[in-house]
């Protein structure tokens, strides 16, 4: 390495890429009070991108996670690949944000993409991966031959003609459609003029999102509860709006319009509002959030209701609860945070003078809020990593937000947990099977019992050290997703996968039937058996087939510097149902048939279990089991009955029932797009 | 003089599809036939009855004698809307109606061809179903394309993908059929084939202008209402009002659905933008010189067309590479017209002409709503309608209306949004309420909605009587008594059906 003329090493690189872009949406580019703030420059990791064939300096819009190919079908054309390595470029930041130039829109889509995949990163304390690629059987290409790595994610910002944009899990490609203005309010857009859904930040992070929840749980995009889906979406634009809310530039303008009581923080309420609107029918997610008075075109916050979560079973109408509830558990916090400084500002009173809020004080409001939205996105996203792997609900998910939160953090003395369960209490979410709303009934058990015989428990958790080393000093995706695979099924490095120990060590060991407590798994060992109980039977395990659909190491820092070493495994298992309601009303089972044989019972459903297992490799013990049991008769009802009623009130039945829209395009294709219908 | 002192309704039943003839009687004397709709489904038939058997049985009941010749005679024509298991029967070709002698024909105000509004919604409809008709070919096309090629094999679930692919390519062209088949004349160097100017007409439309301009001869006219009109004293229809209700005249017209989510008042805004963005693609894409911005949404920007592009190392290793087929997007972007068709189905359906027929002395109300949905229910509260009682005026509303309703032809075949539950069904509180369902089973999936149904049983305490469909037959469900309703009035009841194989008949009695 030769330093360079001008003092600076030409082999280092440098840590961040800089790209401007806007911060809203282009439309309130054109209000002249929001015109100021709307364009922010996007720090990204530094990262090579690929270059044009045949040349040894330009790029193109690809890199390790993303790949953006501008192919507009309908109008059956390419537009060029944005260099984002051009020199001047480099100089100055990228393009100049601009509707008219579609190499910015590739800019721009990049820069939001990479600042999502880099905030999951810092929360999880791994990589990203994107869900694997599924190669059928010639003969029955609903059977899986193999599966593939997939390295990158596809991204046409220019892909449909419609006000819509989704994440296609058949494809693991984001699509993004343009439309023609015909704003409400026609002040905004151009009427005429042509908006971008990917020129807006909350879309571009709502549709990354969920691409990355796909290839973290790939079982949530299944409908087995009316909470799926709608957690799907919520989680996805809570990540947009707290994201957003993460730069204090976006929030300055805003807070600097506090006059008065600066303890109602209505603003930022009315903030998140205003960014849903920009995204057309996106901005439902945050309708429970608050609204703006028709008469005295204030924002007012929306009053929660404890029946709301019971009621509300439209998925956009119920992830809107949870939206709100997030929305709500931030705000307390914030307002906790800055008590301090109003008394300051305020001299104890409350009420602030008139006129303009001193700047720095501005900075100061802004720097908090933007600090805990990042928080709070933090653990946000970390929780995921504390879901059940199949049927979430929300009340799963505040039991996660819960456990995680007392893993990184293990006093409250900010009160962040009372605010999230205070939070969801007043809408009326309750996790089942939790006798009370408190911090050490919602936390899942730590270190439930294995009743390992000791020499076993040790050989296993050796095994996840061994994981752990080997793997923690791999950068390369690929390699982490082969060296992940050899650890699940077994190979050279790892021998004997985790798949064959877990049947040594625990199945085929006297602690069988604990394990199978513990995870909500059922390991019938006799064929017929299983053909009785609804099992595929696996000639590899001897038993009741079960998966193993994820293998996680999370090294996390916590707050108080604290390194925390997890190794997460999540296992799956399916169970063919045949049910009915009857003359009482009442649900009954009829049989139970094993998958393989769907075709044979079309009348029937396939009900899943899981479990996400957590080893702390500190301790060398299972600190967490979190399961859905395979064996809960109720929620067999409660997914049947779900799938039965689920067409109600919705208009495209008619017509095209839910399976076919879904199966066109993936689920995600029509959760925005019902134009007319509920 | 005497007042109108009974009325017979005679739904047709030859499938899935409206038609009915509704006879006012002065004691024994026939003083006014109306016919409302005569229509069935594109690709629908019933084995031993034809819609021409059906016209047919409408001769029968109304033709006077002029001089020696015997001439099928209507003093009302009613045209609810332009779909084709309305209208199909006044196709030109078929001649069905040519020897009738109409004295007026009733039609919304969305069919005046001077009506600015209706102007523009009929231009859009048009445009739209150019749109759907090129995406459907588009999409069909694509996917025996592909089912050639292997893709559908070669792809994780595939085969059940190809299935659904499948059930929506079928499920546009029935949505399509109800602008009865589709007629093109030229092909465009796409392959599609369409009339030159994109100024196709459907056959909807071709029946909607033979009944102007053929069958509203001699002295009768065409009639075009608007919501809250009131018609009363007419000199055959003594002691009858009629009260129109809809198509309403306002943005509802746009409302097929409750706003709920995502929907949330964006039917006028946002969505419809997207719309017509799509349309335009649509057409361009197909050759006509139309998309917005030229086709493209960018001006004075490097552009490369598909073609070139594969010619380019980087597309070729890239979007073109086989390695990615898997990830094409050739037609993602036309599945939008699934939408497209939902919406226009809905906005037609919403243009119906919705009347409300009373027998002042007894106060009983005939209510046809044709297809109206939600929007057009809703816009019905909007109206009062001044009526003389005596010397004193009084207001009704649609609530007064809906209270008074005897007899209920379902709206929209009873599907699920065609019906409004609060402001509509739940207050038809009349004890002797009456509801006739044409309809056949197996047509649409989802209709009839079976929780509608359900509802409606009760509200009519059994007295539903569907026109085509197998699962419910009039003749079993004449045969037992159901539950909630008292053997007097059952009796009563019966007595005043006649059940044949070309129809059902109810007398009204104004009593």
């Amino acid at each position: 390495m030769t330093p360079n003329t001008q003092g600076i090493n030409s082999e280092t690189k440098p840590p961040f890429r800089k790209l401007r872009g806007y911060a809203f949406d282009p439309s309130l580019s054109l209000r002249l009070e929001t015109s100021q703030v709307n364009n922010i420059v996007y720090k990204i990791d530094w990262e090579e991108l690929d270059l044009y064939p045949n040349t040894t300096k330009q790029t193109v819009p690809a890199g390790e996670y993303i790949e953006i190919i501008d192919y507009d079908p309908a109008t059956g054309v390419f537009y060029p690949p944005v260099d984002l390595n051009e020199r001047y470029l480099l100089a100055q930041d990228g393009l100049d944000p601009s509707v008219s130039n579609p190499k910015f829109h590739q800019q721009m889509v990049y820069a939001v993409l990479m600042t999502t995949i880099k905030n999951f990163e810092a929360a999880l304390g791994r990589k990203v991966q994107w869900a694997e690629q599924y190669i059928p059987l010639a003969k029955d290409t609903n059977k899986v031959k193999a599966s593939a790595f997939v390295a990158r994610l596809r991204i046409y910002p220019h892909a449909l003609r419609q006000s819509n944009a989704y994440y296609n899990p058949l494809k693991k490609s984001i699509l993004f459609g343009y439309f023609p203005a015909q704003p409400a309010q026609p002040q905004l857009q151009l009427p005429g003029g042509t908006v971008f859904t990917c020129l807006s930040h909350d879309i571009i992070a709502h549709e990354t999102t969920h691409a990355i929840l796909d290839g973290l749980h790939r079982r949530y995009i299944e409908p087995t509860h009316p909470d799926t889906r709608a957690f799907h979406e919520a989680f996805a634009d809570i990540v947009a709006l707290f994201q957003h809310f993460t730069f204090p530039e976006v929030l300055k303008h805003q807070i600097a319009k506090t006059r008065g009581d600066l303890a109602a923080q209505n603003l930022l309420g009315q903030l998140a509002e205003e960014f849903g609107k920009a995204m057309g029918s996106y901005g439902s997610l945050r309708d429970a959030i608050g609204y703006t008075d028709p008469v005295t075109k204030k924002w007012m916050p929306h009053n929660p209701d404890p029946n709301e979560y019971a009621t509300k079973m439209e998925f956009h109408e119920r992830g809107a609860i949870l939206v709100a509830a997030i929305f709500d558990a931030f705000l307390n916090i914030y307002k906790q945070r800055i008590k301090k400084l109003l008394r300051v500002a305020t001299n104890g009173s409350g009420i602030l003078p008139e006129g303009d809020l001193h700047p720095d004080m501005v900075d100061l409001l802004s720097n908090h809020a933007a600090e805990t939205a990042s928080r709070v996105l933090r653990i946000c996203v970390r929780a995921v990593d504390y879901c059940p792997p199949v049927d979430v609900t929300f009340g799963d998910y505040l039991r996660a937000i819960i456990t995680a939160d007392l893993d990184m953090v293990a006093d409250d003395e900010k009160s962040y947990r009372v605010a999230f369960i205070e939070a969801f209490q007043k809408r009326g979410i309750y996790p089942g099977a939790v006798k009370s709303m408190s911090v050490e009934s919602l936390a899942y058990e730590q270190y439930p019992e294995l009743i390992l015989e000791d020499s076993n428990a040790e050989i296993f958790v050796k095994f996840l050290r061994l994981y752990k080393e080997k793997i923690s000093y791999l950068t390369d995706r690929k390699e982490i997703y082969d060296l992940t695979k050899q650890f699940i099924s077994g190979g050279p490095v790892a021998q004997m996968g985790m798949h064959e120990r877990i049947n040594i060590k625990f199945l085929r060991s006297k602690s069988g039937d604990r394990f199978s407590q513990l995870a909500g798994l059922r390991f019938t060992g006799n064929e017929q058996q299983c053909c009785k109980e609804g099992f595929d039977f696996s000639k590899f395990s001897k038993t009741a087939s079960y998966s193993i659909e994820n293998l996680w190491l999370a090294s996390r820092i916590t707050p108080n510097d604290k390194i925390v070493n997890h190794v997460i495994i999540t296992m799956g298992q399916k169970r063919g149902v045949n049910a009915f309601i009857d003359a009482n009303g009442d649900f009954k089972i009829k049989n139970y048939y094993q998958p393989e044989l769907a075709k044979e019972n079309k009348a029937g459903f396939i009900f899943r279990g899981g479990c996400t297992l957590i080893f702390d490799l500190d301790t060398m013990k299972l600190k967490y089991a979190i399961k859905k049991d395979i064996n809960d008769i109720k929620r067999m009802e409660q997914q049947y009955r779900y799938s039965k009623g689920m067409f109600d009130g919705d208009a495209a039945f008619t017509y095209f029932d839910d399976k076919t829209l879904a199966g066109l395009s993936g689920p995600f294709a029509f959760m925005h797009s019902h134009s007319n219908h509920p | 003089m005497s007042n109108i002192d009974s009325v017979k309704i005679r739904m047709y039943r030859h499938g899935f599809g409206d038609c009915f003839l509704v006879r006012f009687f002065k004691g024994d004397k026939l003083s006014f036939k109306m016919l409302i709709d005569c229509g069935l489904k594109h690709n629908d038939s019933m084995p031993d009855l034809s819609i021409a058997d059906v016209v047919n049985d409408i001769k029968k009941e109304v033709s006077i004698k002029r001089g020696t010749k015997m001439i099928p005679h209507l003093n009302a024509l009613v045209v609810s809307h332009e779909h084709w298991d309305h209208v199909s029967a006044f196709k030109p070709e078929k001649k069905l109606f040519d020897d009738f002698d109409i004295d007026n024909i009733w039609m919304a105000w969305t069919e005046n061809p001077k009506d600015k509004i209706a102007q523009q919604i009929n231009a859009n409809l048009k445009r739209n179903v150019t749109a759907l008709g090129v995406a459907a070919k588009k999409l069909a096309k694509s996917t025996s394309t592909k089912k050639r090629t292997g893709f559908y094999n070669n792809s994780f679930m595939g085969s059940q993908m190809l299935g659904v692919r499948e059930k929506f390519d079928s499920a546009l062209s029935s949505l399509l059929d109800f602008y009865g088949p589709f007629t093109a004349t030229s092909t465009t160097p796409s392959g599609i084939k369409i009339k030159d100017n994109y100024d196709i007409s459907t056959e909807t439309q071709k029946a909607f202008d033979h009944i102007k301009t053929k069958l509203a001869k001699g002295k009768s006219a065409i009639k075009y209402f608007n919501p809250g009109t009131l018609m009363e004293k007419m000199e055959l229809l003594p002691g009858v009002r009629i009260y129109v209700m809809g198509p309403p005249k306002d943005e509802r017209l746009n409302k097929d659905a409750p706003s709920s989510g995502a929907a949330k008042e964006v039917y006028l805004g946002l969505n419809n933008a997207s719309m017509a963005g799509f349309v335009k693609g649509v057409l361009k894409s197909a050759g006509a010189d139309q998309g917005f911005d030229d086709g493209s949404p960018f001006t004075n920007v490097e552009m490369i067309t598909t073609e070139e592009a594969k010619n380019y190392t980087y597309y070729k290793n890239t979007y073109f590479s086989k390695e990615e087929t898997w990830r094409t997007i050739e037609e993602d972007w036309l599945d939008m017209a699934g939408s497209l068709a939902l919406q226009m189905d809905n906005d037609t359906n919403n243009t119906s002409l919705v009347l409300a027929i009373e027998l002042i002395d007894s106060g009983k109300i005939l209510l046809f709503p044709a297809d109206a949905q939600v929007g057009n229910w809703l816009s019905w509260h909007d109206h009062t309608w001044k009526v003389k009682n005596g010397s004193s005026t009084k207001e009704i509303t649609a609530t007064d209306i809906l209270d008074k309703t005897v007899f209920y032809k379902a709206g929209h075949h009873a599907s699920h949004n065609a019906t409004l539950k609060e402001l509509g069904l739940e207050l038809m509180k009349d004890e002797r309420l009456v509801v006739f369902i044409p309809e056949k089973e197996e047509q649409y999936n989802g209709i009839p909605y079976p929780e509608l149904i359900d509802r409606l049983n009760e509200q009519a305490k059994g007295r539903v009587l569907f026109s085509a469909d197998a699962n419910y037959p009039p003749e079993e469900t004449l045969k037992t008594k159901p539950a909630g309703i008292t053997k007097k009035d059952w009796d009563a009841f019966k007595k005043k059906i006649v059940v044949t194989d070309t129809f059902i008949e109810y007398t009204i009695d104004d009593e």
